[in-house]
């Protein structure tokens, strides 16, 4: 009798301590197998497929889509959901001695990566990519304001907004785009620097232009996949500019020399100036 | 206003200030007092028993207060509770909200298990902290504290890996911030966890010693020499391991090595706060230092300033480094508000109170310690 006590509580606790080990093992493979999933983002497949392309050749530098952008989505004093930079590209042929200086004008916007780290971080699901139109965008009822997201971003275009005190971001207009307008920025460039359009709709204009271009990203090698496409960056993004400028309190012009063709370039960079960030 | 030097990106500020560098600090030393834990049930070590009590408590005490500090930081605090509601698998802050239940259960079974017979004992005694010991007890009356010992044992080494986890977790979490040239390597985790050792020995020997002091106790100071040398040498590896990173960093980040060295001169203090506290706790806690009271106080409280300059120096010049990688953005630390240092403040306090707490529940001595005395 007591043999049979002892053989069934031995059995009881062989059975709880497989039943505990299978239990760990189903759920730790499970929680690999979603953070192996996570880790990259399939290719977005939705009804559209917004992209954004800016031709920096043409680009004059009027800050009208600054301002239209404050306007439109009500940006707070001190954050941004686009700027414009101005890079100063000194060159020199090292062979006739010749030197020419050109001032692009760079806009930046979120650039709504196809494999966004600010999604991939945010540990409630707020900030997410719509599968129908691969926009990302944040659920502001949801943020916590961990931040996480701000330090994720390569771009530096992730904000706490001041006046709602949760992450926002620029949402390429979703409000417009999705009733078929272009975003503010893209409407009110009067050089048609900025244009807006959907890779999914073959008829496009936006096709032309990304066909008939040489066409760059901002920091590739992050594996963001972005989908604002630079057009006039030819060999500037992507190298080291360093941390040039001319102004007072800043460091010299950065030097770099082109390993192709021997031509020197310097950089001045001018961001867009914010006295206004410590309101956040 | 925020001060800035070169071209930065306009919405750039250093975001995570004094709370998350407090944050690794407390979990911090709740994993590295594990490491007495380890010394007593691994090792044999028993006649750092005390010790590692004093250390439980404080570790008990920390790992409660430790998550308010990225709660305090968060803008919308009480949205932390929606973690496990909208539980995202890849985010850091998942793997921390795991790993801080798992720790916090594992800690409570360890503490019922090891303060039980102290909970029978105080319970006898009607006064309030006696009837909180009764309702602790949870009804156990007649304890076999052999059998305690063993679930004791038990549920001490689950908790040392476990309390490593959970402290490398802040390394993981700024090590997969591939964009930031400070941050993005694994050595950052290593960093955390050879500093978590020196600070929570160091703590727990520091708390051990006042206490002692305060009662009117001898302190056997041949006791500590172990826990001390084990602190040095961890001291020294913890400096070795900047110093690779600093190798590493000026190796693998050429091109952005001058805002690098910007960064690490705005912040020039508590490099050097880090780099003599270490050496000196490496240095003075394998000389003579290690055979005297006073020695080993000043080692202790040594090791934890040059900790919290370790800390300070992984989350701050990471951060200040701007992602346009052209200019830096100087910190703005404030004193009172969201992010304040007061709530810092309140926290070290808050601590103090569950340590108190614990102690006045449970007793300073366990009841086994005391029937050796009598």
């Amino acid at each position: 009798m007591g043999n049979t006590a002892q053989e069934s509580k031995t059995s009881r606790r062989g059975f709880l301590k497989a039943l505990t080990v299978g239990a760990v093992a189903t759920c730790s493979g499970a929680v690999f197998e979603s953070a192996r999933a996570e880790r990259t983002y399939p290719e977005q497949k939705g009804k559209h497929r917004f992209v954004y392309v800016i031709d920096v050749r043409k680009c004059i530098g009027c800050d009208a889509c600054v301002a239209a952008c404050k306007a439109e989505r009500n940006t707070p004093l001190g954050v941004f959901n686009t700027w414009v930079e101005k890079w100063e590209v000194g060159y020199t042929d090292p062979n006739t001695g010749e030197t020419r200086v050109k001032v692009l004008n760079v806009p930046k916007l979120c650039n709504h990566c196809e494999n966004p780290p600010c999604v991939k971080v945010c540990p409630v699901h707020a900030t997410y990519r719509d599968e129908n139109d691969g926009l990302v965008l944040q659920r502001y009822e949801r943020c916590i304001g961990c931040r996480l997201c701000e330090q994720a971003c390569p771009y530096g275009v992730r904000y706490i907004d001041p006046i709602m005190v949760v992450m926002n971001k620029c949402t390429w207009c979703d409000h417009r785009v999705r009733n078929g307008l272009k975003p503010a920025c893209v409407e009110v460039c009067p050089t048609k620097a900025r244009e807006f359009g959907d890779l999914s709709d073959p008829n496009d204009p936006i096709w032309e232009l990304l066909n008939n271009n040489s066409i760059q990203v901002l920091k590739p090698e992050e594996g963001t996949k972005p989908r604002v496409f630079y057009i006039g960056l030819e060999a500037i993004e992507g190298m080291y500019v360093g941390t040039g400028s001319s102004t007072k309190n800043q460091h010299s012009p950065a030097i770099w020399t082109d390993p192709a063709d021997g031509k020197v370039y310097t950089y001045n960079v001018r961001m867009q100036t914010n006295k206004f960030r410590e309101l956040r | 206003m925020i001060e800035t030097h070169g071209p930065t990106l306009p919405n750039h500020i250093v975001e995570w200030t004094v709370l998350i560098v407090t944050y690794p600090f407390f979990s911090g030393i709740v994993a590295g007092s594990t490491i007495i834990t380890a010394l007593v049930y691994l090792f044999g070590f028993k006649n750092l028993q005390h010790l590692e009590r004093v250390g439980h408590f404080l570790a008990l005490s920390l790992l409660l207060v430790a998550p308010l500090a990225p709660m305090f930081d968060l803008t919308m605090p009480i949205r932390a509770l929606f973690v496990p509601f909208y539980p995202n698998i890849a985010s850091p802050i998942f793997l921390f909200f795991v790993l801080w239940n798992l720790l916090l259960v594992i800690m409570l079974l360890k503490s019922y298990f090891l303060l039980r017979r102290d909970f029978v004992e105080r319970a006898k005694e009607g006064d309030l902290f006696g009837k909180i010991a009764g309702v602790l007890t949870f009804g156990a009356k007649e304890i076999n504290p052999e059998e305690d010992e063993k679930k004791v044992k038990l549920f001490g080494i689950i908790s040392v890996p476990l309390a490593m986890l959970f402290t490398s977790y802040v390394g993981f979490l700024l090590s997969s911030m591939h964009s930031i040239p400070l941050w993005g390597t694994p050595m950052v985790i290593l960093v955390f966890l050879a500093s978590a050792v020196v600070s929570g020995i160091g703590a727990a020997m520091l708390v051990y010693i006042v206490g002692q002091y305060i009662l009117g106790e001898k302190v056997d100071v041949n006791n500590l020499r172990v826990p001390t040398i084990i602190l040095a040498a961890f001291a020294g590896v913890d400096l070795l391991l900047f110093l690779l990173e600093l190798v590493l960093e000026w190796y693998w980040n050429t091109a952005e090595w001058s805002l690098i060295s910007m960064a690490m001169k705005a912040n020039f203090f508590f490099y050097l706060v880090k780099i003599v506290g270490l050496l000196f706790v490496f240095i003075g806690g394998l000389s003579s230092l290690n055979r005297s009271l006073s020695g080993i106080t000043i080692l202790s409280v040594v090791s934890l300033i040059a900790v919290y300059a370790v800390r300070w120096t992984l989350v701050i010049p990471g951060q200040m480094i701007d992602k346009g990688h052209r200019g830096i953005v100087y910190p703005h630390i404030k004193l009172i508000g969201r992010e304040g240092v007061s709530e810092v403040i309140a926290l070290y306090f808050l601590a103090f109170f569950l340590f108190l707490l614990f102690v006045s529940i449970a007793g300073w001595k366990s009841a086994s310690h005391k029937e050796e005395v009598v």
